[in-house]
């Protein structure tokens, strides 16, 4: 009975690997700085604009996608995100470089979730900022002249009331 | 974190440089933030003014329920005026709850006289002594006086959302008739349609309309004195309608209020019987 039962466990097992390959379908991403992530085709169900391309091109073999905007560092940030179901807590622990450009990223991949998820962050770190913080955060350049820009700031006065210190 | 950043840095300097964030982008955080914020950010740049100011922006802005707010707005004095953010005064974060909004640069003319006369989509309709309008967006301080000289009961704006209009109107309660004026900020210019029917007027403090579904609500008497109906100006069509009150509120609502529960009406009937002891009904 033992010896049978081995031998059934291993013939299962072996049944459940082959189904698994055979499942996850995997895609490979290569990155900015060169490195290729393999990743299970589910993930990439999300990205719509890897998705359009996998439909135009309709293969069954496994995709190798490259990713010049994106690098492995921020790619692996997004990867810990989708498997964390987009825990805020997770966001929170990112800094604001990383926050930026995954939310640049899920732009250009068209992932809904993590656009509105990172969106929402952003909105929520410069709510209460000043103008100086929200400048040197995004990299804008100011081309307003010193007397331009005390005047626009006179016509909404009230809004730069119980601004956070920077 | 510190070392994190560090080493970031460092694989940045190998990447190409960040490419700044595109207007889809800019756009995408900027309907989450309230409208204090948005108004601060038109100083970030030239680009981010010309975005900010661009009128489909604030619609779509508006119409973005992620950043609603709610405002009770108070006006003190000549110099003075409040906006209390609902919301924020709940969730008690006082220093945010209250902020000093320009007054209106014609307060100090009209004085006294100012008064609500309706309120659409973050703009107030303001009335001095029973002649002239002013339509005001207290965030933005943007004004823009309405000439008018006709007498009239009702008052109210509402919003034609397929035109984007704002529209002002008023409504002359006659023995034999009833007179609707109306004014499209697009047109900017006065327009009267006169209906055979006629009604009673309501309470002075019931004459500002409620608007919902695109129609401007008001509860007035019915002609013979003994009941209430509720007519609404369909603001997009320009016409008048009837709308039948339940039986059992007919009769007595002569002194209720309108109200309305986000999309839905409720009314209430003013019975002081007892202080503080008022029937809400809520029709929907």
């Amino acid at each position: 009975m033992g010896e049978r039962g081995e031998e059934w466990e291993a013939v299962m097992l072996r049944k459940a690997e082959e189904e698994e390959s055979k499942a996850v379908k995997k895609v490979k991403l290569v990155t900015s700085d060169g490195v290729t992530m393999e990743v299970e085709i589910s993930t990439v169900k999300e990205m719509e604009t890897i998705q359009a391309f996998m439909n135009a091109t309709d293969t069954d073999n496994s995709i190798i996608f490259p990713l010049p905007k994106v690098s492995s560092h921020i790619l692996s940030r997004i990867m810990e995100l989708m498997s964390g179901e987009y825990d805020q807590e997770l966001v929170k622990r990112l800094s604001h470089e990383e926050l930026k450009e995954i939310c640049m990223v899920a732009n250009y991949l068209n992932m809904k979730t993590l656009l509105h998820l990172t969106a929402s962050a952003i909105a929520n770190l410069i709510q209460n900022k000043s103008v100086e913080f929200v400048r040197h955060f995004f990299n804008i350049i100011n081309d307003f002249t010193p007397e331009e820009e005390v005047q626009l700031r006179k016509t909404h006065e009230w809004a730069f009331e119980g601004v956070d210190e920077d | 974190m510190k070392s994190g950043c560090r080493k970031r840095k460092k694989t940045k300097t190998e990447a190409p440089p960040p490419e700044p964030f595109n207007e889809d982008l800019m756009i995408e955080i900027l309907l989450k933030l309230p409208i204090k914020s948005v108004l601060r950010f038109k100083c970030l740049s030239k680009s981010w003014f010309s975005l900010i100011s661009d009128p489909q922006f604030a619609r779509i802005h508006f119409d973005a329920a992620a950043a609603p707010t709610y405002k009770l707005l108070n006006l003190v004095n000549e110099s003075e005026a409040y906006a209390v953010d609902i919301e924020s005064a709940l969730c008690d974060v006082s220093a945010h709850a209250v902020s000093n909004i320009p007054v209106i640069a014609r307060f100090d003319r009209y004085g006294d006289s100012l008064s609500v006369a309706g309120s659409c989509r973050g703009f107030l309709l303001l009335q001095c002594l029973f002649t002239d309008f002013v339509v005001w967006n207290p965030s933005t301080g943007i004004q823009k006086q309405i000439y008018y000289s006709n007498w009239y009961h009702l008052s109210g704006i509402g919003y034609d959302s397929l035109d984007d209009d704002f529209v002002v109107v008023t409504v002359t309660l006659r023995a034999n008739k009833t007179v609707v004026r109306y004014f499209c900020l697009r047109t900017k210019c006065w327009s009267r349609v006169e209906y055979s029917v006629s009604y009673a007027e309501p309470k002075l403090e019931l004459r500002n309309g409620e608007f919902l579904n695109g129609a401007l609500h008001w509860i007035v008497k019915s002609a013979d004195n003994l009941g209430c109906v509720l007519i609404g100006f369909d603001v997009r069509e320009k016409r008048l309608l009837e709308i039948p009150l339940p039986n059992h509120l007919a009769l007595f609502s002569k002194r209720s209020k309108i109200y309305y529960l986000k999309r839905e009406f409720s009314i209430t009937p003013q019975q002081q019987l007892k202080m503080n002891k008022k029937t809400l009904f809520v029709w929907m």
